[in-house]
Order: C-alpha cells, then sequence, then structure tokens
C-alpha cells in the first residue's frame, strides 16, 4: 500500500487445478491497484439511521436518454458497497462506445446517505472489447427514498471510458428502483454471521438441469449473498423462452433457529445478452455441527420481466466451506 | 459421470508484496480498486480489472465471465473464468494483504466435449 493509501502494488499468483487439485498452469504476476472516486460517508450526513433502508436488493429500471429501458439488480450492502449486474449488451448504439466496447460488466462501488432520505452511489464497471477489458463504465447516481422505503427514483450520470480512463462518451438516465423481498436482516435474532466466507455448492435440479450444478457462494458478515454457477440456462422449452444465460444471484441469509437458516436469491436471464427475466431462489438451510457443511432444500422459481412465473422446480444442495483468510 | 465433467479448480494466490512503510489498515484497502496485472516473463499488455474491498473483510473481483487464456492445459479443462468471491485480511503492519479469490468457469471445457447447457464451473481459491 501506497503512503497515500490509493494505490498498491504486489505479487500474485494462480495455480489453475482440475477436478481432483491437480495443478495444471501457473501464471505468476505483478499487480498494481489504483483506488476509485466514490462517496465517502465520513463526509456525509445522516449515518447510520439514513444508511439502514437501503441496505438489500432492488430491482432497477433506468431510461436512459436515447435508448430502451434497461433493467438490472443492484445490492446494496451494510457498510456501503454496492454490486450491480444488467444486461452485458446494453451499451448505447454510439460509434464512441462501439469503438471501445462490446460488452459490459458488472457494476460495484459504494454508496453514501445524504440526506434523510437521499443518497449518493457511484460503481464502475468493465467494458469488454474482444475478451479483453479495454475500458470502464463510470456511474454516478443521486436518488431519494420513498416514504415507504421500498422505491427510489433519481438520476444518473453515465459516462464511458477507454483504458487509459479518458471519456469517450456520456449519457445520462432516469432511475426508478423497487425493493425485491427478502428475509429481513435488520431482525437481531436473524444475524447469519456463522454463514459468512466462501462456499462451493452442488445441487440437484430435477426438470432442469440433467447434471448436478455447481457453483460458489459468497456470504457477508451481514448475510448477504453472492453466487454463481454455469451461465447457460438449460435446454428445457419453457426457460429458453425467457433466457438462453444466467447471471450470478444475489440474496439475503437469515438465521431462523440453530443452524438454520432462510435465503432468498435474485438472478437476471439474459436472452442475447439483454435481462429478459428473473430466476427467484427461496430455500432452507442446515448447517453441520462444525459449521463448515449446509444441506440445502429449495424452490426455483423462473419468471419473466413482469414476475409471472413460467417454470419451478425443487432443488437439493450440499455445500462445503473454502478455506480464506479471515475465518474466526 | 463426475470424470466427464472435469472442474477446473484454479488456486491464485496474491500476496502484495511490495508493500510501503505506512501501516496499513483494514480501513484503508475498503473501497473500488481499478486493478492491472502484468504477466512476469510476458509481453502482452496488462489484464485489467476491477475490484471491491468490503468494510466486513470480503472481495469481490467486479468482471464477470471472462474467457481463458488460449493456453492448451487450460482450455483442456474450461474455456471462461466467472466472477471471483474471497476474503482478505491485513497481515502486518508492513501493509501486506493476503487474499483469497474464488473464480469458476461458466462453460466448463471446450463446447465441442460437452452439452453447451453444462454449466460446470472452476474454483479459484487465493491466499497463503
Amino acid at each position: 500500500m501506497s503512503e497515500s493509501g490509493n494505490e498498491y502494488a504486489g505479487h500474485a499468483r494462480t495455480d489453475f487445478l482440475d477436478a481432483n487439485w491437480n495443478v495444471v498452469f501457473i501464471i505468476t504476476s505483478e499487480v498494481k491497484g489504483t483506488r476509485l472516486e466514490t462517496p465517502k460517508p465520513a463526509m456525509l450526513v445522516g449515518e447510520p439511521d439514513a444508511k439502514k433502508p437501503l441496505v438489500g436488493i432492488w430491482e432497477v429500471n433506468a431510461s436512459p436518454i436515447g435508448q430502451s429501458p434497461l433493467l438490472s439488480l443492484a445490492v446494496f450492502g451494510g457498510e456501503g458497497s454496492f454490486t450491480t449486474v444488467g444486461g452485458y449488451k446494453a451499451l448505447p448504439p454510439v460509434p464512441a462506445v462501439d469503438e471501445v466496447a462490446s460488452e459490459l460488466g458488472p457494476g460495484c462501488g459504494r454508496w453514501a446517505a445524504t440526506g434523510s432520505r437521499e443518497f449518493r452511489l457511484t460503481f464502475y464497471s468493465v467494458l469488454w472489447k474482444t475478451g479483453l477489458v479495454n475500458g470502464f463504465q463510470r456511474v454516478q447516481d443521486t436518488f431519494s427514498l420513498s416514504e415507504s422505503g421500498n422505491e427510489y427514483a433519481g438520476h444518473a450520470q453515465v459516462d464511458f471510458l477507454d483504458a487509459n480512463w479518458n471519456v469517450v462518451f456520456s449519457t445520462s438516465s432516469e432511475l426508478k428502483s423497487t425493493r425485491l423481498e427478502t428475509p429481513d436482516p435488520a431482525v437481531p435474532v436473524a444475524q447469519a454471521a456463522e454463514r459468512k466466507g466462501v462456499w462451493k455448492w452442488e445441487a440437484s435440479l430435477p426438470g432442469f438441469s440433467a447434471q448436478p450444478m455447481l457453483g460458489l457462494n459468497f456470504v457477508g458478515e451481514d448475510g448477504s449473498s453472492t453466487s454463481s454457477g454455469g451461465s447457460k440456462a438449460p435446454a428445457v422449452p419453457t426457460v429458453q423462452a425467457v433466457a438462453n444465460e444466467i447471471s450470478p444471484s444475489f440474496g439475503q441469509f437469515v438465521r431462523t433457529g440453530d443452524r438454520e437458516f432462510q435465503l432468498t436469491t435474485y438472478a437476471l436471464l439474459w436472452k442475447a445478452g439483454q435481462v429478459n427475466g428473473f430466476q427467484r431462489l427461496r430455500s432452507r438451510q442446515t448447517l453441520s455441527e462444525s459449521g463448515d457443511e449446509y444441506i440445502s432444500h429449495a424452490t426455483m422459481e423462473i419468471l419473466d420481466t413482469k414476475w409471472n412465473v413460467v417454470f419451478s422446480t425443487t432443488s437439493e444442495t450440499k455445500g462445503t466451506r473454502l478455506e480464506t483468510p479471515g475465518q474466526d | 459421470m463426475k470424470s466427464r465433467f472435469i472442474v477446473l479448480i484454479a488456486v491464485c494466490m496474491l500476496v502484495p508484496a511490495t508493500l510501503l512503510a505506512q501501516p496499513a489498515t483494514k480501513k484503508e484497502l475498503v473501497g473500488v480498486w481499478a486493478v492491472r496485472e502484468a504477466q512476469v516473463g510476458q509481453s502482452q499488455p496488462p489484464v485489467l480489472s476491477l475490484a471491491m474491498f468490503r468494510g466486513d473483510g470480503s472481495f469481490i473481483k467486479c468482471v464477470g465471465y471472462k474467457a481463458l487464456p488460449a493456453i492448451g492445459a487450460l482450455q483442456e479443462v474450461a474455456t471462461k473464468l466467472g466472477p471471483g468471491y474471497g476474503r482478505w485480511v491485513a497481515t502486518g503492519n508492513a501493509g501486506e494483504f493476503r487474499l483469497n479469490v474464488l473464480l469458476r468457469d461458466a462453460e466448463g471445457r471446450p463446447r465441442e466435449r460437452i452439452p453447451a447447457n453444462s454449466g460446470h464451473l472452476s474454483f479459484v481459491r487465493i491466499g497463503q
């Protein structure tokens, strides 16, 4: 870490392993990180009381100038973090952007309260061109939460930048967002800290996937969850009518009893890179006595963009904790 | 059946070592970072990505699904890597950080070897 705290440098070693954990290839690299500007909570008013209502998972509908409305999922974390995923082909049809990118990656950023129901958010996404990161998207949002706390509306300034962080195109959009239903982590008894960490999972989903599906699940201290598995949607006609790819999913854990948890997650469904539906999973999980394994029973639904269920199945999942630093 | 679907497990160890004298606290690393990775001994341009270090010790590599390098040994087992998840800790007063990242493969193996809808994955465990 540099003296300014805005740069770091280091070495990385990446070992690629097969299913039996045999190393098949090793890459070593030099790594340099540069901090990106995001809202600073310490400079803003209204925390922490104002901050709490925003925490959760949201469906966001953005209306950019000159583009069709764009759907995305957004997760506001309790400690100010933000992650989002939208259509990876959702780029403005302008030559300046087309020159830099053909696909858009997921976004990550930070948010802060600026008033009792007013917020600022900045997030960044990578721009892909022929398989390489060739630029970035920067989005700066300002928005207000409704009185119910379940909707927000505001404005986004969107900049597209090349690999050297030069702005090549700017636009703006209006935002409307609706909170998605998850178990309430604000209930003290419901804290799911035992699930904190990184997990691998294997799920059987009859009628959805012929083979067991594999994935990773990452759980934050606040019980927030991010999961990813195979990105290709199964060849089930009703599913394929909605989508051919599935995004990583976002969810919220709560503890419901001794080693018992509930989890609700949402993922986007992509058709030709555009958002065309949602996947919702509601599960009940039981943690082993060691705390390093779980089994889960879930209902998985495929929904269209109007939230009509078009396919549903149940699943059984086994999860195993993976070793990471900072594990309790 | 399982052997037909080799899962790529990539273990990455990221141990930032070129670290300066300023003591680093956990708080200093929290935020969103633009990252450049230059493969040692290779002339290819650095690989760009975004990374987010969260205040609760968790880590997300925000790149989405990316194609693996065109290296035979890798392409044998997988064609894509997915998002990276992990945890990080401060390891000393010198501002060292360890980081575990988990990546997965979106398609598993080259398409001609598996049905396109198989969706297998890889794991990356980072940190030592």
